[in-house]
């Protein structure tokens, strides 16, 4: 507990804007608007009480507006403003600055807004182009990676190095399935197998498709970050650590293990004053199912290499010892765009309220939450509790 | 693809000459310049005697300024790091496909993203790699095919 760096600040307000498979998202601000009036009101607060802002930039509109633009917008009065941009960054880092803004008495009440319109705006052609973008234009592109193709790379080596399977690749999805199908908002439809998930179509070797994440037209996320505990259903923001250590994968020191995910999840787990035993469940974000396992061996949750045989016996599963991705994730609710790894704030906060119905992790207490930005590159980790 | 006017050209500068760094210069353009020609160029430093990929206007080891830095060529040996078959090219790449993606270290210590070419038959992570180029699009780019394997 002596690392503890000062009081927690609590999510007070939590919402979720749901699109739907397929369909066209609402206009970028009028899903920031409803967020933000969704989240104001789950909070129970007066939207009078809201100082601060803090907005995570979208990928198909990284500067379309910036935050003193929303502040405005919103009719906020008086208040702090920031942004978090565009680029190599976990979208978990926007509750970290709202955290910073109470805490240096910036504000009070700082609502936390993302929005994304991707496939809306760009056709999904478009999205998988942007998407791309983030390969380096001079000494990667002209090589032609898909943006699976940087996670098939680490999973390649994994097999090589420890002997995963594909069979253990394919579990996590078939796991995750599972919680996708009891949200009543999942895009997909429909149980996978082991052997449906490993005969899927190849995408970029050894991924096939339904090791995969979704790719949404659209969602939001709205939070509002409290200095007081305002009820019961408050969540306690305890702890918050990112690190990242390269960009493209031609720089990063390995592609199994990284030491910079230890750190990020540690510097998180310190604040907290909390050992990952204490760690009720975890939501990863999923881009390929070989992500989860780098994070449970790099976190420690797991030895080097055993992050295949962790997830074989159905440990991630709701019940199992260590449930992961309790509403879906992006491999089985949705990929909005910026906006995934908040989608696994608002269920981790669902959870510590006890309000996830059949999805529900019993005595769920403590949460470890994860935010990537490309493949690993940067990791940001917040560790939520019950308040 | 390794026509004999190609190894005339490749031949033109020998192995082992060595460029500085033009401080004012762009490392990038300098970079792609020498592979439209069929020459492989990587930096080194020579304050702390590292090689570094991809070419940077300081020594990103040491922090030695471009001063210090110098172009050199390297031997074209390699060691497969790891490598994905890429089944759905998007855009450009679409021709391609199945086409392979690779993470390649060359024997001087630098990865780089890279293709494997040629006869990928059985291609398994540790094989030996030369380096090649490839002409797409009016581009040359490095490539890399299986030692002793003929693209
Ligand atoms: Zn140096």
């Amino acid at each position: 507990m002596s690392a503890n760096q000062g009081p927690p600040v609590y999510i007070s307000g939590s919402a979720q804007e749901i699109v739907g498979r397929g369909r066209p998202a609402p206009a970028y601000l009028n899903l920031l608007a409803a967020a933000a009036a969704d989240a104001v009101a789950d909070a129970g607060l007066d939207r009078a009480a809201i100082d601060g802002l803090v907005l995570s930039s979208s990928i198909p509109q990284p500067f379309e507006r910036n935050p003193a633009e929303v502040a405005e917008y919103l009719g906020l009065g008086a208040a702090y403003t920031a942004m978090a941009p565009y680029g190599g960054r976990p979208a978990t880092d926007v509750l970290h600055l709202a955290r910073s803004a109470v805490r240096a008495g910036l504000a009070t009440n700082v609502l936390v807004l993302s929005a994304d319109t991707f496939a809306s705006t760009l056709g999904l052609e478009g999205a998988i182009d942007l998407y791309m973008k983030s390969f380096d234009a001079s000494y990667e592109r002209p090589f032609g990676p898909l943006i699976p193709t940087a996670f098939a790379l680490m999973a390649a080596r994994h097999v090589h190095d420890y002997g995963t399977s594909m069979e253990q690749l394919a579990r996590v999805a078939v796991s995750i399935r599972k919680h996708g199908l009891l949200n009543p908002h999942t895009e997909v439809s429909g149980e996978l197998t082991v052997r449906s998930v490993v005969d899927d179509v190849l995408v970029s070797t050894p991924l096939t498709r339904s090791m995969l994440a979704l790719i949404s037209t659209g969602g939001a996320q709205g939070f509002v970050v409290t200095r007081e505990r305002v009820d019961r259903r408050s969540v306690a923001l305890l702890g918050y650590g990112e690190a990242s250590a390269f960009m493209s994968l031609s720089q990063a020191p390995s592609l199994v293990h990284f030491a910079h995910i230890r750190r990020a999840a540690d510097l998180a787990l310190r604040q907290a004053g909390a050992e990952l035993t204490d760690v009720d469940f975890v939501q990863f974000y999923d881009p390929a199912t070989i992500v989860p396992l780098i994070l449970l061996e790099s976190i420690g949750f797991c030895g080097p290499g055993e992050g295949g045989a962790f997830v074989e016996d159905g440990a991630i599963e709701i019940g199992g010892r260590l449930p992961m991705n309790t509403h879906g994730g992006t491999l089985a609710f949705r990929h909005p765009g910026m906006g995934a790894a908040l989608d696994s704030v608002v269920e981790a906060v669902t959870q510590l309220r006890g309000e996830a119905g059949p999805r529900q992790v019993r005595d769920a207490g403590l949460g470890l939450v994860h935010g990537q930005g490309s493949w690993l590159a940067n990791n940001g980790f917040l560790i939520l509790g019950r308040s | 693809m390794n026509d004999s006017a190609d190894a005339v050209r490749a031949d033109a500068v020998r192995a082992d000459a060595v460029r500085k760094v033009d401080p004012s210069g762009d490392v990038e353009a300098t970079f792609w310049d020498g592979c439209s020609r069929r020459e492989f160029w990587l930096q080194h430093c020579t304050a702390c005697d590292a090689w570094q990929f991809y070419p940077r206007s300081l020594c990103s080891h040491c922090w030695a300024p471009t001063s210090e830095l110098e172009w050199r060529r390297p031997a074209g040996g390699a060691v497969l790091e790891s490598f994905s078959v890429v089944h759905r090219g998007s855009g450009p790449f679409a021709g391609y496909a199945p086409y392979v993606v690779a993470l390649v270290r060359f024997d001087e210590g630098p990865i780089m993203m890279s293709n494997v070419v040629g006869d990928v038959e059985g291609l398994a992570i540790g094989d030996r790699l030369e380096l090649d180029f490839a002409e797409r699009a009016g581009r040359v780019v490095p490539v890399f095919t299986r030692a002793g394997k003929l693209s």
